[in-house]
């Protein structure tokens, strides 16, 4: 379960100061699937960040299970980054020079583990995103829908029990689009993993359980699917 | 992975890993070269005194002694051969050998001659040996012996010159030595080094000054103070003679290339602060660069020293890679150097006429010293540098927010 409390956040550029979120409280549940929307500025992109431990916020507290990640030091959240979350970029960011399969590898790099087993946990995630075929080609080998299969690869490789997107359909045709779409509800349903999806999408929004609306750094919209 | 993870990022950044790497190899190309110059100078600058087998020289330097058919070498004055029978009585001294050079002159050229004692071979301007290639080897006959008189060892450039072989006769102070061996000195400069050497108690008959010698050789025991060895010398002999110990060797012949060698050390020391500044730049930029890709690290739960362990390895590959052509054109250009190096023995140890028949070596000859102790200090100090630009890349790193770094999310 992910609870946050009244969570504030102020960004100083030069001499003035954004405040990007006003004290933001509410919980998400183990397994569900959340759409964050609201225009740019509003904040999502913030909230995402701290409920990753991307970033800290000013004050107010996010409660991971047990565990207040706003008092975690850096090395602590990034052992929490690596054991619990899985981030999808818009852009994918795969590193260009490594193949498919070295990408999908990478989060286990820092990871004691023998080589074989490195490389077979990479390639059960790369089979679950069909990539299978395509372990040993370089990112500029592949077609954007490809590249984001492989992003998400790549997020699932730690077997996180949260996954956060960052309009992960943003820079994809809506066909293509639609299929990373598939691929995230169906790892929130089969898998039971909770997904936090910022977005502007609304065909995001429909197939989410959960859409909460951000305006200004203010909550202004939390509504379940089945109310939507 | 890690590696190679560093190798594909160093080949995905050929410029800036090339610019790294120069800076790192000329770096390392200096120190090695200015180290292996310094040591190869020593060496040469050593082997006269190595090849004599000697810690110290002994002569009297003086006036030059009016002309005659039979005379001192230029600037060596006649030393009492009795001022150093006491020497080392005690086990201060472990050899000693007496020698008499002089100038026999016929038809106005000179020859050089050295007298010396038959039966000590290990300490003294020659060390006959029968080893092919080695100095001094007898290519024929055979060396003089404790019942010769008139017997003479020439030098293999003399006898060529003068025509002679075995069994052949030369006129030294009116005198007929027969030629009994031939020996090869080389080519490299030696202390007393003769084209002629003949027993020394004929050779004191002939210059006829009593029991005297010109210049002496003197091995130390492990256990001698040679400041004592001095001073009992100068008490012995009077306070004029020169003694020349290796040290003082090395200060007249590479005194020059020993400030040389200073201030090149000094510059390439600079130098190499400016190459660690130089990668230390070239590591924050690179970081820099990857502010992103440094980013998706962090976020996927990369710890700031696992992105650091990958900055250290590509510096250290980076240097590495310099260090090892550096250390190469190091000893590439030490080698240039001895080619063209021209070291010579003290004007003052060799005192030989510039008109005799064959010319004695002066040049001492700079053999390149191949040392694994200066590559491997040459390799230590590339991987410092390396070691040097990933502290500086860690630092940077740690100081950046991953949200900083991925202003997209």
């Amino acid at each position: 379960m992910i609870k946050i409390h009244n969570i504030k956040k102020v960004y100083n550029k030069g001499i003035t100061k954004v405040e990007a979120l006003k004290g933001v409280s509410f919980s998400i549940e183990s397994g569900d699937m959340v759409a964050l929307m609201g225009a740019s500025g509003s904040g999502k992109s913030t909230l995402l960040s701290l409920i990753g431990g991307l970033d800290k916020c000013e004050s107010g507290s996010i409660f991971i299970g047990e565990e207040n990640i706003s008092v975690l030091n850096a090395q602590k959240l990034a052992d929490f980054r690596r054991d619990k979350i899985g981030f999808v970029f818009q852009q994918f960011h795969l590193i260009p020079t490594l193949s498919v399969v070295e990408n999908v590898m990478l989060p286990l790099l820092p990871i004691k583990m023998k080589k074989v087993e490195r490389y077979q946990t990479a390639m059960e995630v790369i089979e679950k995103v069909g990539l299978h075929t395509r372990e040993k080609h370089l990112p500029g080998e592949l077609s954007g829908g490809e590249q984001q299969r492989v992003a998400i690869a790549r997020a699932l490789v730690n077997k996180p029990k949260i996954i956060l997107a960052d309009e992960p359909t943003g820079d994809l045709d809506s066909k293509t689009g639609e299929k990373i779409l598939d691929l995230l509800v169906t790892l929130n349903k089969k898998e039971k993993r909770t997904i936090i999806i910022a977005t502007h999408d609304n065909k995001i929004a429909e197939v989410a359980k959960r859409k909460i609306v951000l305006e200004d750094g203010e909550l202004v919209s939390d509504i379940r699917r089945e109310k939507l | 992975m890690f590696f190679e993870y560093a190798l594909k990022e160093i080949t995905r950044r050929r410029s800036r890993a090339l610019l790294a790497i120069l800076g790192v190899m000329f770096s390392i190309a200096l120190l090695v070269g200015v180290l292996a110059v310094s040591q190869s100078v020593e060496q040469a600058a050593l082997q006269p005194m190595k090849s004599a087998g000697a810690d110290m020289i002994v002569q009297l330097h003086g006036e030059p002694c009016a002309f005659n058919t039979v005379k001192l070498p230029t600037n060596l004055n006649p030393m009492r051969a009795s001022a150093f029978k006491n020497l080392g009585t005690n086990g201060e001294v472990s050899a000693i050998a007496g020698v008499l050079e002089f100038l026999s002159f016929k038809d106005g050229h000179p020859s050089i001659i050295t007298g010396v004692d038959p039966n000590i071979t290990n300490i003294g301007p020659i060390k006959p040996t029968e080893k092919k290639g080695e100095c001094c080897e007898i290519v024929e006959g055979r060396y003089l012996q404790n019942t010769d008189i008139y017997a003479a060892v020439v030098d293999k450039e003399f006898a060529i010159v003068k025509g002679l072989n075995v069994g052949s006769k030369i006129d030294i102070g009116e005198k007929d030595f027969e030629v009994v061996g031939i020996i090869n000195s080389g080519r490299t400069a030696r202390i007393a080094g003769a084209q002629v050497f003949v027993p020394i108690n004929t050779a004191k008959q002939i210059v006829n000054k009593g029991d005297i010698f010109t210049t002496v050789f003197i091995k130390l025991s492990s256990k001698s103070d040679p400041k004592a060895i001095e001073e009992k010398i100068r008490t012995a002999t009077g306070n004029n003679v020169t003694i020349t110990t290796s040290a003082d060797f090395l200060a007249t012949v590479a005194g020059m290339s020993a400030m040389t060698k200073n201030m090149t050390a000094g510059i390439s020391l600079i130098v190499i602060v400016l190459v660690a500044l130089f990668v230390i730049k070239s590591s924050l930029a690179a970081v820099y660069e990857r502010k992103n890709e440094i980013g998706i690290m962090k976020a996927i739960g990369w710890r700031d020293m696992d992105v650091a362990k990958l900055i250290t390895i590509e510096n250290v590959i980076q240097s590495l890679i310099g260090g090892i052509i550096g250390c190469f054109i190091g000893y590439i250009i030490t080698y240039l150097y001895a080619m063209k190096a021209r070291l010579a023995i003290p004007q003052a140890i060799a005192s030989y006429p510039a008109c005799s028949a064959s010319t004695l070596a002066t040049d001492l000859t700079v053999n390149v010293v191949f040392s694994p102790f200066l590559i491997l200090i040459g390799m230590l100090v590339a991987v410092v540098l390396g070691l040097l630009a990933g502290y500086a890349g860690a630092k940077r790193i740690s100081s950046l927010l991953p949200s900083e770094a991925l202003r997209q999310l």
